[in-house]
């Protein structure tokens, strides 16, 4: 029996350490298959840098402005739509229609990525190419029109936890002062909650960069810099998807672990600040 | 219509998650005067309270039947009646709860609170007007070094005369006390009755409580609710 | 009253983005069921092969679905199957045995893959063919066992994080009773504390079946092709119901195949369906559970 109590905690310390020093290892995998590349030039230069595969000039520059650019679209439109429906989700609507509302949020986040992507270049891309901004309607705005669709559920999550968590006591004090349910949303809820609706807005934000599918299929992929949001534009990760279908031992395709690494910095980052805004707080609430 | 009288239920039927509180209850309570709604635990007194104000609408799941007025600038209205949002009853029906519930702000904040509510911008009339609350609860002295200081730092009796001095704010001709003393000690016990008596002569108070000498101190009225009934008993 | 209208434009503007929400929604379900509503049925899986004779294996099938719903279906079942036991494992150990600075590291690293892009955990597995390629004598190229590697890494933070949360919940009174009774630090996990908690760790392991079934970044990078035929080996290249959609959207040859293209989205999207409603059942029960 101890043997076999032993033999469990073994196993269990196994699994978890395992499963994080995989994660260290993911980053250090990252590091030496672009070291060639970043013993080039510094790490800085090869962000700042250009692309020009012909002189030799491997930069990401143009993938780095690329994802910033789609994913602070895809937050600036999503951000007040997120914020309306979990409003609607906590305070405006009567509370069966409540939990109504939050079911069609959680269904729409299980809805596959490629689904959203999938109908999008078969509707959306024809009316941006015929209606907004011409050309071949795959640009940037496309993208970060659908990707805030898809990032919404995440923030309306979050945004909904924190609105729903204010202690009861608060809300008790203010619903008898006589405050209208917007009233108690600005002066009581959203001071309250916003701990994590800064927490849902950077989850959001991390969620746009991360995303792979909806730029590759819809952002256009050029790989010059965008000077609008109508020019084609090409993110990290569809970098990555891209040049690996190409070949495997040039500069080029070191380039990728590059935007590897940059994304897995990203997310240190975003990791670090959530639990900074919100200590404790879960990050998988969905 | 009596002459004095500023609340009047007509055959109210209550039910709370499909259990009857009250049923078929015809009553009517003067103005400037301390009402005692006394009885045992789990009766629904609370409950019976909050129907003055609409707060159990908040709440959910309940079901009212029969009518309620109050009387507001010489008219009787119906509080359930069209025309008449809950978010304003509640600024003319004021509440105070059986824990003090201070919101996560300044003491300041707290007590102008109601005022931001109403629309009024923060000005020098608001601090007078705070002062003035804040005395009236006697509660001025203790706190007039630390008003930006955040409420809950005060003891439970402070909390509780902050509350009421915050219901205060916007002037509220009913005040319902859902236990107000309950969760207090004695000498905070005694300075909340000095000042509900000192209320009642201007505003009509509705007084949950199950202490006996707190009843006969304070109550002109007391009625006690069991078995889905109120009956007068003094 | 000027407050009163910046109050009503809050409330129409949130009614406003919840029915722009549900009404794309809608829409994609609609249009999906217009343009491949007409696909769903065995055509649409098998191909031209009787479905006996493609289950039997007797025949390939090459113009259905078959080869990617089954090669979706086994990296599925590979991928949970890995991650699963190994989730639990980590999720117990965080639980009952972590603590202090190990407890707050283990638990960053956690937080760190769960955000991890798809993508780059897709390149991780990729490095990690070219590191087996190094040192091992025969070629390992992307493959389904890759892909399943990579996706497990992808979907474990999510079992972790799941009976981590519901082993802590679990309230004083109900942890202490077996080991009032003498039980040991382990049968109180394997008798009390994890059956207690099934629900929770059915809703996460719902949760990262429909993660591994969606997920196209990773697989794109391991081993996923256009067209492979059934999976006969974990060491070959293998096709997946999500990847072929992807695929369709942009190399479609002809009418035909954009309309499968449509059947695969509907039929992806209704399995998502599905999994969304056990989800919801395994949350009612768990929520039932905590009401008692």
């Amino acid at each position: 029996m101890r043997l076999l109590s032993r033999l469990s905690v073994t196993v269990f310390r196994l699994a978890a350490f395992g499963s994080g020093l995989l994660t260290i290892a993911v980053f250090l995998m990252m590091l030496s298959f672009g070291w060639p590349l970043l013993t080039d030039g510094q790490f800085f230069t090869l962000l700042a840098g250009e692309w020009n595969p012909a002189n030799g000039l491997f930069g990401i520059y143009p993938m780095v402005v690329g994802s910033i650019s789609i994913a602070f679209l895809a937050l600036l439109f999503s951000l007040p739509v997120s914020l309306g429906t979990s409003f609607v989700a906590t305070v405006l609507a009567p509370p069966p229609v409540r939990r109504f509302v939050l079911g069609i949020i959680r269904f729409m986040a299980g809805v596959p990525t490629v689904i959203y992507g999938f109908v999008a270049v078969f509707m959306l891309v024809p009316f941006m190419r015929e209606q907004i901004t011409g050309g071949s309607g795959l640009n940037i705005l496309t993208a970060a029109i659908v990707l805030a669709v898809l990032i919404a559920p995440t923030m309306i999550v979050f945004f909904v936890s924190g609105l729903k968590n204010v202690k009861p006591e608060y809300c008790l004090a203010v619903d008898a002062l006589g405050a209208r349910p917007v009233q108690k949303l600005i002066f009581l809820l959203i001071p309250q909650a916003w701990p994590s609706i800064v927490s849902g807005i950077i989850m959001g934000l991390g969620r746009a960069m991360g995303d792979t599918l909806i730029s590759l299929m819809l952002a256009g992929n050029s790989i010059a810099i965008p000077a609008s949001v109508s020019d084609s534009g090409r993110t990290l990760t569809a970098h990555i998807a891209l040049v690996i279908a190409a070949d495997f031992s040039s500069m080029e395709f070191k380039s990728i672990f590059a935007c590897g690494l940059v994304l897995y910095i990203f997310t240190v980052i975003v990791v670090v600040a959530l639990r900074w805004v919100s200590p404790g707080q879960d990050l998988r609430s969905i | 219509m009596k002459k004095n009288e500023k609340i009047r239920m007509e055959n109210i039927c209550f039910s709370y998650k499909d259990q009857k509180i009250l049923e078929n209850i015809t009553v009517s309570f003067p103005e400037n005067s301390i009402v005692a709604v006394t009885g045992p635990s789990g009766t629904g007194k609370s409950t019976f309270l909050s129907l003055f104000n609409r707060l159990w609408e908040t709440l959910g799941e309940g079901r009212l039947h029969g009518k309620m007025f109050v009387r507001f600038g010489g008219r009787m209205v119906d509080i359930y009646g069209d025309g008449f949002s809950a978010a304003e009853l509640r600024r003319r029906v004021g509440m105070v709860f059986q824990a003090p519930n201070p919101l996560p702000m300044s003491i300041y904040k707290n007590i102008i609170f109601p005022l931001k509510l109403a629309g009024q911008r923060n000005n020098g009339e608001m601090v007078e007007k705070v002062e003035e609350m804040l005395m009236k609860v006697h509660l001025f002295d203790e706190v007039k070094d630390r008003l930006h200081s955040d409420a809950r730092i005060l003891s439970g009796g402070q909390q509780q005369r902050l509350c009421i001095a915050r219901t205060l704010m916007l002037d509220p001709e009913i005040l319902l006390l859902d236990e107000p003393t309950s969760s207090l000690d004695k000498n905070g016990s005694t300075r909340i009755e000095d000042l509900l008596l000192e209320l009642r002569s201007e505003r009509t108070l509705l007084l949950v409580s199950h202490y006996k000498d707190q009843i006969s101190r304070l109550a002109d009225k007391t009625y006690e609710l069991a078995g889905k009934c109120l009956m007068r008993i003094s | 009253m000027m407050r009163k209208s910046y109050e009503r434009f809050i409330v129409l503007f949130s009614w406003g983005s919840f029915l722009f929400l549900s009404a794309i929604l809608l829409f994609i379900f609609i249009y999906l069921v217009m343009r491949g509503g007409g696909t769903i049925g065995s055509r649409l899986v098998f191909g031209d092969v009787s479905p006996l004779d493609a289950l039997l294996l007797r025949q390939r099938v090459f113009d259905g679905l078959l080869p990617a719903i089954v090669g979706t279906f086994v990296l599925v079942v590979l991928a949970v199957g890995i991650a699963l036991p190994v989730g639990l494992a980590a999720g117990i150990y965080m639980a009952e045995y972590a603590s202090g600075w190990i407890k707050k590291i283990l638990s960053a690293l956690f937080d760190v893959l769960a955000g991890l892009p798809s993508i780059v955990i897709g390149l991780a597995g990729f490095s990690l063919t070219l590191f087996l390629h190094k040192i091992l004598p025969n070629r390992i190229g992307p493959c389904l066992l890759i892909s399943a590697l990579a996706l497990s890494f992808l979907i474990m933070p999510y079992v972790v994080r799941s009976t981590q949360m519901a082993l802590e919940s679990i309230p004083l009174a109900l942890r202490h009773t077996a080991p009032a009774m003498g039980a040991t630090r382990l049968q109180n996990i394997l008798y009390v504390l994890l059956p207690n908690c099934l629900p929770d760790i059915l809703g996460g392991a719902i949760l990262a079946i429909g993660r591994a079934a969606e997920d196209t970044a990773v697989i794109m990078l391991t081993g996923v092709v256009a067209s492979a035929g059934l999976p006969r080996s974990l060491f070959e290249q293998f096709e997946a119901l999500p990847f072929y959609i992807y695929y369709i959207s942009s190399q479609y040859a002809n009418p035909e195949e954009l309309q499968m293209g449509f059947g695969a989205a509907l039929l992806l999207l209704v399995l998502c369906g599905i999994l969304f409603v056990f989800a919801f059942l395994m949350e009612q029960l768990i929520q039932r559970r905590m009401l008692r």
